[in-house]
């Protein structure tokens, strides 16, 4: 998906004689007064109570990577042999009641699944920051100072997009050989161009403002124009992108360890355990792969939805004609 | 318009260049071609040092790209390691099982995204809410995931299709919902506020204050606008069909590109690793090519700025 630079969003400036929004109450009630920061949640929320739980269930499954071994599940690791394969809602023999029954060596699958969100989502998350930083610095850079600058940044950017990425990511895995390492450093370089982009066009336009001409014209140096008056206005499209980098990192990542490419034993990622379940279905163990899918779904889905909202609220155009 | 296909096939050629030169650099300098070759564990150094010698691998990299390319010119990988063909027969003779493949997916997206966009662009309210959401989860499947949940539900548990392989019309069903999920999903979105932003064009007020109907102003006008927007989806949508290919031909075992990718990596057989990367690299940018000419001749400002 292609995301455009949103139109700026001025703020008019004040009329001369007017009160400041939000003081207009006193003057009975002949400005609107100004909703506060809880009053505009909430009218958020009625409007799209969809995108609203979406968010609240993104939160669930992140958090999931840091309060999952608190929860009381059985242990996720250790093979139980007399629970092999056991359905779920049922009770193995060896008395523990599984919610999403149990994989080839027993083990609980929704255990797995929860333990398993430390490595999926922690990837994500490492793999998504990085490209925030990298490609946010290159974007400001690319907009700001334009030239040469641009035209490597950008040139690089339409060469990557003119090959699919996870052929790519295929290929730089065998070359590079395996690993968590690689495999973050590899999936970086897949997420740095959306931020890059989105950036840069933002930045094309801040930087006509005036108050860009106002910092420079007081002589702010060019980092200190980028950094402390450019990219904070950035960093709600940003942090948008960032929502949904997360989302296709995920996929990215779980198609990668599906492959047998990406996370390695005796680490499991979604991905990794989904490919385990397959080799099951055709005995009937529907369970097995089915639980870890869900849980990247949930996830993606919640991720997608969530950008969308924040795109909204922010008035962001999803496509490029 | 000579200018603008002039244009169009150097960039085209300037992509395969840097593709060329990125694979062969990533294989010899970032990785060793020994190591991509054979598994270090069960080779003895005599081995190694045999094969770079018959590989010519002691000589300097530049001799040896430059050997590279005239060979990748003339359509020339080497040697499948592990089959001794030709690795750019072993590449070409998949084209038609991944093109068939992917040409259906596009059919089912384009035949389902249009008008569930069409139907979600002109609604408020529920049937906005649903369409939206339902596109979104499609367009965050795990494709590998719901192709596995297809062969449970229709090959396993109620057997009507086939779980894999290639060749009847049978066979192409499941891969094809699996591999058009994804897509379907994004094309919808797009689509759909592509076609709102058309009708808050100022020609669709022209239009309106003409008196023209609201179907008139939809098939005249905006569909015809909305459909640039599709074409240019077109190219983008193929490379990402590229990438669900890999996972889809790996699931339902069909005998693709991406599949004979794979198992290269899987078996260190550079040569056919190369080459699949290569060829797949220069049919998505020729299926770009092709995508922008009929671009520009559908959408006159194109040409003429080219």
């Amino acid at each position: 998906m292609t995301i455009e630079a949103p139109p700026r969003i001025a703020e008019a400036p004040p009329a001369l004689g007017v009160e400041p929004a939000g003081e207009g109450a006193r003057h009975g009630g002949l400005i609107a007064p100004r909703p506060t920061r809880v009053q505009r949640v909430g009218r958020a929320v009625r409007k799209r109570p969809i995108y609203a739980a979406a968010s609240v269930l993104l939160a669930t499954m992140v958090s999931l990577a840091v309060i999952g071994p608190l929860l009381p599940l059985p242990d996720a690791s250790a093979p139980v042999l007399s629970d092999r394969l056991v359905a779920p809602l049922t009770t193995g023999e060896s008395g523990t009641f599984h919610l999403m029954g149990t994989d080839h060596l027993g083990r609980d699958v929704l255990a797995r699944t929860v333990d398993g969100a430390r490595t999926t989502v922690g990837i994500a998350i490492t793999v998504a920051m990085i490209g925030a930083v990298v490609g946010s610095l290159l974007g400001l850079a690319s907009g700001y100072f334009r030239g040469p600058i641009d035209t490597v940044v950008m040139r690089i950017a339409d060469l990557q997009l003119a090959f699919p990425s996870l052929l790519l990511a295929i290929f730089m895995l065998y070359v590079l050989g395996p690993g968590m390492l690689q495999l973050v450093i590899l999936l970086s370089i897949l997420s740095w161009i959306s931020y890059a982009r989105m950036a840069r066009a933002q930045t094309l336009s801040y930087r006509e403002q005036p108050f860009v001409e106002a910092a420079i014209a007081l002589g702010a140096s060019d980092r200190r124009v980028l950094l402390r008056h450019i990219l904070p206005q950035l960093l709600p499209v940003l942090a948008m992108i960032f929502v949904l980098d997360f989302g296709t990192v995920m996929l990215a990542e779980a198609g990668l360890s599906f492959l047998g490419l990406g996370v390695q034993p005796p680490n499991a990622s979604w991905g990794s355990m989904v490919a385990d379940g397959r080799e099951f279905v055709t005995a009937g163990a529907w369970w097995f792969f089915l639980t870890p899918g869900i849980a990247i779904f949930l996830t993606v889905f919640a991720a997608n939805l969530t950008s969308r909202w924040a795109q909204e609220l922010l008035g962001v155009s999803t496509h490029r004609s | 318009m000579a200018h603008y296909i002039a244009g169009r096939f150097m960039s085209g050629f300037a992509v395969m260049a840097a593709l060329v030169t990125i694979v062969f650099f990533a294989v010899n300098v970032i990785g060793n071609p020994i190591e991509l070759l054979v598994n270090p564990e069960f080779t003895s150094q005599e081995e190694v040092d045999q094969l770079v010698e018959a590989a010519g691998y002691n000589r300097p990299v530049f001799e040896r790209y430059v050997e590279y390319v005239g060979g990748v010119v003339r359509g020339d990988f080497g040697t499948s390691v592990l089959q001794g063909r030709d690795a750019t027969e072993i590449v070409i003779e998949r084209i038609p099982a991944t093109a068939l493949l992917a040409g259906a997916a596009i059919l089912v997206t384009v035949v389902v995204s249009i008008p569930l966009a069409l139907i979600g662009a002109r609604s408020r309210g529920f049937a906005d809410t649903a369409i939206t959401t339902v596109a979104t989860a499609l367009a965050s499947l795990p494709s590998f995931w719901f192709a596995i949940a297809l062969i449970f539900l229709f090959a396993v548990r109620i057997p009507w299709l086939p779980s894999g392989g290639y060749g009847s019309f049978e066979q192409l069903i499941l891969p094809t919902l699996a591999l058009a999920a994804l897509p379907t999903g994004f094309t919808t979105l797009v689509l759909m506020s592509a076609i709102r932003e058309e009708y808050d064009a100022q020609y669709v007020a022209v239009a309106r204050s003409k008196g023209l109907t609201e179907r008139v102003i939809a098939m005249r006008h905006v569909l015809r606008n909305a459909a640039l927007i599709m074409a240019t989806q077109i190219g983008l949508l193929v490379i990402s069909l590229m990438n669900g290919t890999v996972l889809i031909e790996a699931v339902f075992a069909w005998p693709g590109l991406g599949q004979v990718a794979l198992q290269a990596v899987q078996t260190r057989d550079l040569p056919v690793v190369m080459a699949s990367v290569v060829y797949l690299g220069l049919l998505v940018t020729l299926v770009n090519i092709v995508v922008d000419l009929a671009y520009s001749q559908l959408d006159p400002r194109v040409r003429l700025a080219g």
